[in-house]
């Protein structure tokens, strides 16, 4: 395998196979994560790019001082902290047209909830709803964090979407702390994907969405919009939702 | 009811195969549902508000699979259980597969997904009616998208269609909303209760867009291609489809939209319309009669599923008109000495159809590459002649080039050399939305369309919805500030043009 590129997240250490996606291979040294992924997916903090299909059948990684000298190290640039509000309603549309029909954007959209049928998904959407009517505090993040269906809840991704928002607008760092802190649970892979964005740090197609809300142009957004949709099969959905309903709250 | 579970360590799967095999277990029979989630809290929280939370779930932790039954009885519920794994490794390759393979036939394809009803087909006309016929003898729906499928192959099609209760929607079939899924070149539209059968694709976008606008919404809108409702082919699709939303139950209103059909043809139509319980408006472009615009029928058909009368909304149409009127009054008085003409540049041949009805009488005579009623053939396509009409959408402008819904670069060169002519007054165009058309024609238009208002005036209408990938309401606003007077719908804005030509 060709390696492309390694994120600035990534340390040096053995790490054991966690789980295995088609263009993403996940590994875990209990604390850390480190996914190696296919070249579609990009860059970010913790991955490494590889060029095609990530094909790996070995359960253990080690991620070498040579080997974090030797690839090009991608780094997560942090955008201006503003909000257009042209462009995230543009992000709006696009989720509310395009998402799917699975994810959390029917917290913008009540018709969508139409697509919640079975007894969980009724008793979910009203946990996320009342979760997202508490989208700032404490209360409302323990309602969200481990919510829904995949490897990495609707809900953590919800909340990531969150505290990547709050990152963009600046907000108080002990706010941005204690949500993080609240939504923590027994999920290594939403563990660290929170703690990125809690730093300010997000992957690939999120960090596109980031620049392009916090920059001008209407058209750049509705495109980041979409490529932020293709991440996962609802996960880049649900982060956009967090992060377009964070971004536009007022911050108490 | 019985419910039973398993906790399944370590076991990671994407939220879409855990969902996809939730329904599966919940469709087996006595199954009354089913959840298979990782045991987090909050998903333990969950499951006991929709009692599905069995005590052995107590002891999960976040990164463990929980499995929960619902069933009539023990014996359904441990049948699905046991029908677990088969469904998981089922989900499982589907999404290794689609992620991996482009598949090269329609078995492939439907390998890939079994559960598919309906195929869309664009290759080439000579391959195509075989493509179609394997698709029917699947029990698939057809989308023919394709054009230079013979008439013989047509009638076959869609006869055999017929017989098995399925729709072929084409030859030459751009345009259709299935489910409230746009196909082809479609619009993002709200569901709802107005049914539409069109054997004309920017008809169907012009209507079910303004319905959408105006705050109902489509069930269903079938297109049949445009040569359905001629004498040969005899109306079979445009038939079916009436019939089908007589049927369907989300269906209220039934909107019908075509070129004049064949006399026999509009006699079987009238007589299936006869019968149908449901009000039905019927828009045969050309035609006369009330309603005679895409834009009235649509008001008409949202007037009638609210219980409204039809002719209440025809009525505020034509006092909008009469503004539109005094506007052009204002319009033209400002325009240089020697303007006269309107040049109509259009993308939808339907829209240069309904544009040639309305400009019907203008000083000067009417001139078009599709001429149709009483307008003139133009000696050459790419020379306008007093008020001309273009359809760029026609096969002198096609051939080795993307249709100009797309591929604006022609009507681009078109409008600045329109506005070079010392005899234009007003350019007129249809700006068409939605998937498959262009995806940013602010940007492309507003440079070009600010060149030309320095001289002419330019009117554009906008087909589309704020859910469109392009966003209706900013594309209008774009194109005003290049200098363009935009108005909702291709009728209105053929009115204005022509009421400035006649004020000048």
């Amino acid at each position: 395998m060709i390696l492309l590129s390694i994120g600035d997240e990534v340390r040096e250490g053995t790490y054991r196979l966690h789980s295995r996606f088609h263009r993403a291979v996940n590994f875990a040294d209990g604390e850390r994560l480190v996914s190696v992924v296919a070249e579609d997916i990009g860059p970010g903090p913790l991955n490494l790019v590889v060029r095609g299909r990530p094909r790996i059948s070995r359960r253990v990684l080690r991620v070498t001082r040579r080997m974090l000298a030797a690839a090009p190290i991608s780094r997560t640039p942090r955008p201006r902290a503003r909000v257009s509000l042209d462009c995230l309603a543009e992000v709006e549309r696009v989720l509310v047209s395009g998402a799917h029909p699975r994810s959390l954007a029917f917290l913008l959209d009540d018709r969508r909830r139409a697509s919640f049928t079975s007894a969980f998904d009724r008793a979910f959407v009203r946990r996320v709803s009342a979760g997202a009517a508490r989208l700032f505090r404490v209360d409302g993040v323990r309602m969200l964090a481990g919510c829904g269906y995949g490897l990495t809840p609707s809900g953590d991704d919800f909340i990531a979407g969150v505290l990547a928002a709050l990152n963009l607008r600046n907000a108080p760092r002990r706010r941005v702390e204690r949500l993080y802190a609240a939504a923590r649970g027994g999920n290594l892979l939403s563990n660290e994907f929170l703690r990125l964005a809690r730093d300010g740090k997000t992957s690939g197609a999120m960090q596109s969405l980031v620049s392009a809300v916090a920059g001008e142009s209407i058209p750049a957004a509705r495109a980041a919009a979409r490529k932020v949709l293709s991440v996962g099969e609802t996960s880049g959905a649900d982060w956009a939702t967090g992060f377009v309903l964070a971004a536009r709250k007022a911050i108490p | 009811m019985t419910v039973i579970g398993q906790v399944r360590k370590g076991a990671y799967y994407d939220s879409v195969t855990l969902m996809r095999v939730g329904k599966e277990l919940a469709a087996l029979p006595g199954v009354a549902d089913a959840s298979v989630v990782m045991g987090t809290r909050a998903n333990q929280a969950i499951l006991k508000t929709s009692g599905l939370l069995l005590p052995e779930f107590g002891k999960a932790t976040d990164t463990d699979l929980l499995i929960a039954v619902r069933a009539k009885d023990a014996r359904a519920a441990q049948a699905a259980l046991n029908a677990l794994d088969a469904q998981l490794k089922k989900a499982t390759k589907k999404s290794a597969a689609a992620e991996e393979a482009a598949p090269a036939t329609l078995d492939g394809a439907l390998r890939l997904v079994p559960g598919a009803n309906l195929a869309m087909i664009s290759i080439a006309g000579r391959y195509a009616a075989a493509e179609a016929m394997k698709a029917l003898e699947r029990g698939l729906h057809v989308m023919l998208f394709s054009d230079n499928v013979s008439l013989e192959d047509e009638i076959r099609l869609k006869t055999l269609a017929v017989r098995k209760g399925l729709l072929v929607m084409g030859p030459d079939c751009g345009t259709a909303i299935i489910n409230g899924v746009p196909l082809a070149f479609a619009n993002v539209v709200r569901r709802g209760r107005i049914g539409v059968v069109a054997a004309a694709g920017t008809g169907l976008q012009e209507v079910t867009t303004i319905i959408s606008n105006e705050g109902e919404g489509i069930s269903q809108a079938i297109g049949t291609g445009g040569r359905d409702v001629k004498k040969d082919v005899g109306g079979i699709m445009f038939l079916a489809g009436l019939e089908a939303l007589a049927a369907d139950r989300q269906t209220e209103v039934i909107l019908l939209v075509s070129k004049p059909p064949h006399p026999s043809v509009l006699a079987k139509i009238e007589k299936v319309v006869r019968r149908i319980r449901k009000p039905v408006v019927s828009m045969f472009i050309g035609a006369g009669g009330i309603p005679n615009t895409l834009e009235q029928a649509a008001f008409m058909a949202v007037a009638l599923a609210r219980g409204e009368e039809g002719g209440a909304a025809v009525v505020r149409l034509v006092s909008r008109d009469a503004h539109l009127a005094k506007e052009a009054r204002r319009k033209a008085a400002r325009l240089g000495k020697g303007r006269k003409y309107v040049r109509g540049l259009f993308s939808g041949g339907t829209f240069c159809a309904e544009a040639q009805i309305l400009f019907g009488g203008l000083p000067g005579g009417l001139y078009s590459n599709a001429p149709t009623g009483t307008a003139k053939p133009l000696r050459s396509s790419l020379k306008s002649v007093r008020n001309t009409v273009v359809d760029l959408g026609e096969d002198e402008f096609t051939v080795g080039r993307p249709h100009p819904m797309i591929d604006y670069s022609l009507r681009n060169q078109r409008i600045a050399q329109e506005a070079a002519d010392p005899e234009t007054a007003v350019i007129l165009l249809d700006v068409v939305l939605g998937y498959g058309s262009n995806g940013d024609p602010a940007a492309e238009l507003a440079p070009v369309i600010r060149a030309a208002a320095r001289k002419v005036r330019v009117v554009a209408s906008v087909t589309g919805t704020d859910a469109d990938p392009q966003n209706a309401p900013a594309v209008k606003t774009a194109l005003e500030k290049a200098g363009a007077i935009v108005l909702p719908s291709n009728a209105a804005a053929c009115r204005l043009a022509a009421e400035i030509v006649k004020a000048l």
